[in-house]
């Protein structure tokens, strides 16, 4: 009877183990250059997900649309500042009476 | 960590290490797990550039799942001996043309064998009965006893129950030594 330990067998899987091909450099090298290309991969910075400002753009139609909002916001800004002669005139002889009345009712008393 | 130092991490310690950019613990992986990926596809296929390839294959699969490993599941060994298993099984079935189911068992050696005997290269002839064995037996056998894998993680590895690797192994074995010792006792090996 074959048992383990004297299975005529085992002769020649001792002899495969002994032949047992090795990685040669060249294999080593190309599984290492794979490994530096996976790991690059997963350095490189991620996508950042859309944050308030992308959906802000998203809703004013992108940066066209910002830059004509930016234009308009200046001019308000140098007009309050600096208002050109003509506003100043349209903002002296222009009044508008909403209650006209009003005045005089508050002196009757 | 030096490269050394590494020899006391597992090899799941290392795939975190991995994961975490340290390029050193590749290497170690390499140098570890690599041989005894390309000595089972060696086995399985028979073609050295053929299991270069798959083992080049294997290990960048293991490199690509290393952020994601989930410890105490699998170890990196049997999960990669799992994976050239299948790149090698995929590779047969193209250079076939035809499922695995349909191969039909051969029944007798062939001369090639003797010559392999006569030429006392015991590995070349093991490894021309192991090709005519069918493939389930031809892998738990490489597994079981040239890769020298316990039972339970040859089950693991081939998705089969431990009874199944033994039945396996057993009659792989039978094969193999029908194969082998008519032709072993003609030379005189046994002498």
């Amino acid at each position: 009877m074959t048992t383990e330990q004297n299975d005529p067998l085992d002769a020649y899987f001792d002899a495969a183990r002994a032949k047992a091909p090795q990685p040669s450099g060249a294999l080593q090298a190309r599984i290492l250059t794979d490994a530096d290309a996976v790991l690059a991969s997963a350095g490189a910075p991620a996508k950042a997900p859309p944050g308030r400002l992308h959906a802000f753009l998203a809703a004013v139609g992108g940066w066209p649309a910002m830059a004509g909002l930016a234009t308009a916001t200046l001019a308000g800004v140098w007009i309050g500042i600096s208002p050109p002669a003509m506003v100043e005139t349209l903002i002296e002889t222009q009044t508008v009476e909403y209650l006209p009345g009003f005045d005089a009712l508050l002196e009757e008393g | 960590m030096p490269l050394d130092a590494m020899s006391d991490v597992s090899d799941t310690g290392l795939l975190v290490r991995f994961a975490n950019g340290d390029r050193l613990a590749a290497v170690a992986l390499t140098q570890r797990l690599s041989p005894r990926a390309l000595g089972f596809a060696t086995r399985m296929l028979g073609d050295a550039a053929e299991a270069e390839d798959v083992t080049q294959d294997a290990m960048l699969r293991l490199w690509k799942i290393a952020p994601e490993w989930r410890q105490g599941e699998a170890e990196p060994a049997t999960w990669l001996y799992r994976v050239v298993r299948n790149l090698c099984i995929d590779r047969l079935r193209k250079a076939r043309g035809v499922g695995l189911d349909q191969i039909a068992e051969p029944e007798d050696g062939t001369p090639s064998v003797e010559a392999a005997l006569i030429a006392q290269d015991r590995a070349a002839a093991l490894q021309l009965a192991l090709n005519q064995l069918p493939d389930r037996q031809h892998e738990a056998v490489i597994l079981r006893h040239i890769e020298g894998l316990a039972n339970p993680e040859i089950a693991q590895i081939m998705e089969i129950s431990t009874e199944a690797v033994e039945s396996l192994t057993a009659r792989g074995k039978r094969a193999l030594s029908a194969a082998l010792s008519p032709k072993r006792e003609e030379l005189g090996y046994d002498d």
